[in-house]
């Protein structure tokens, strides 16, 4: 996510995360991974749900993010204890100004990421309301 | 008789999985109509800020662009 920051600040997009925690954890979160974004926090998971974003046992712990997880420590990320709801899957989506939808992506399972380039191209793409719908990106899920 | 069966179990477990994988490409097929009910069911959500206070989720991105992440957890 901070590898795009440099880029989104070129581009004049804020780069906005919502977690489930709490406060301390968020501001642990910051600090850690150096996110210099605007951070808020959804306990309730009310907006999670309203973005149709997944959840479920299956989505954290299934085979293939057990794979994608082992992949990630062999390059040396590991994850910390859990801070915020387990079985909730993450999304990201490039939204503005006003209620204009242009990326949409939602974390199929633990592990499974949006392509970074396509989130900058979402961004840079013109900021015309009256923008054609076949121009929104919603990439498929892996 | 048994391979009547095993057959049938085959085919139930074909259509399964075409559904299934058909119904998991669906959900990232978005229309301006989903667009529409997914503002409309954003109207009045909040969220906290890092002080524990309420803000308007679709106040963030309504006088600029943004990348909304949602995170899976901290940490």
């Amino acid at each position: 996510m901070m590898d795009i920051k440099d880029e989104l600040d070129k581009d004049n997009v804020t780069l906005i995360a919502i977690g489930s925690g709490t406060p301390e954890q968020a501001k642990f979160f910051m600090e850690k991974y150096n996110f210099t974004g605007e951070m808020y926090m959804d306990p309730e998971l009310t907006s999670y749900k309203a973005f149709s974003l997944e959840r479920g046992f299956w989505k954290t712990l299934g085979p293939r993010s057990l794979v994608k997880g082992m992949k990630a420590m062999a390059h040396g990320f590991f994850q910390g204890l859990n801070a915020g709801d387990l079985w909730q899957q993450g999304g990201i989506f490039v939204i503005g100004p006003g209620n204009n939808l242009l990326f949409a992506y939602r974390n199929s399972k633990a592990g499974f990421h949006a392509n970074p380039d396509e989130v900058i191209a979402a961004c840079q793409m013109p900021q015309d309301s009256d923008m054609d719908d076949s121009e929104i990106i919603t990439p498929l899920m892996p | 008789m048994v391979r009547l069966y095993q057959r049938g179990i085959l085919v139930i477990l074909v259509v399964c999985f075409l559904t299934l994988g058909c119904a998991t490409k669906n959900k990232n097929i978005e229309t301006d109509t989903d667009h529409q009910a997914l503002f409309n069911s954003l109207q009045g959500l909040t969220v906290q800020n890092l002080q524990g206070e309420p803000v308007l989720l679709d106040s963030l991105w309504q006088d600029r662009k943004v990348v909304l992440v949602y995170l899976r957890h901290y940490g």
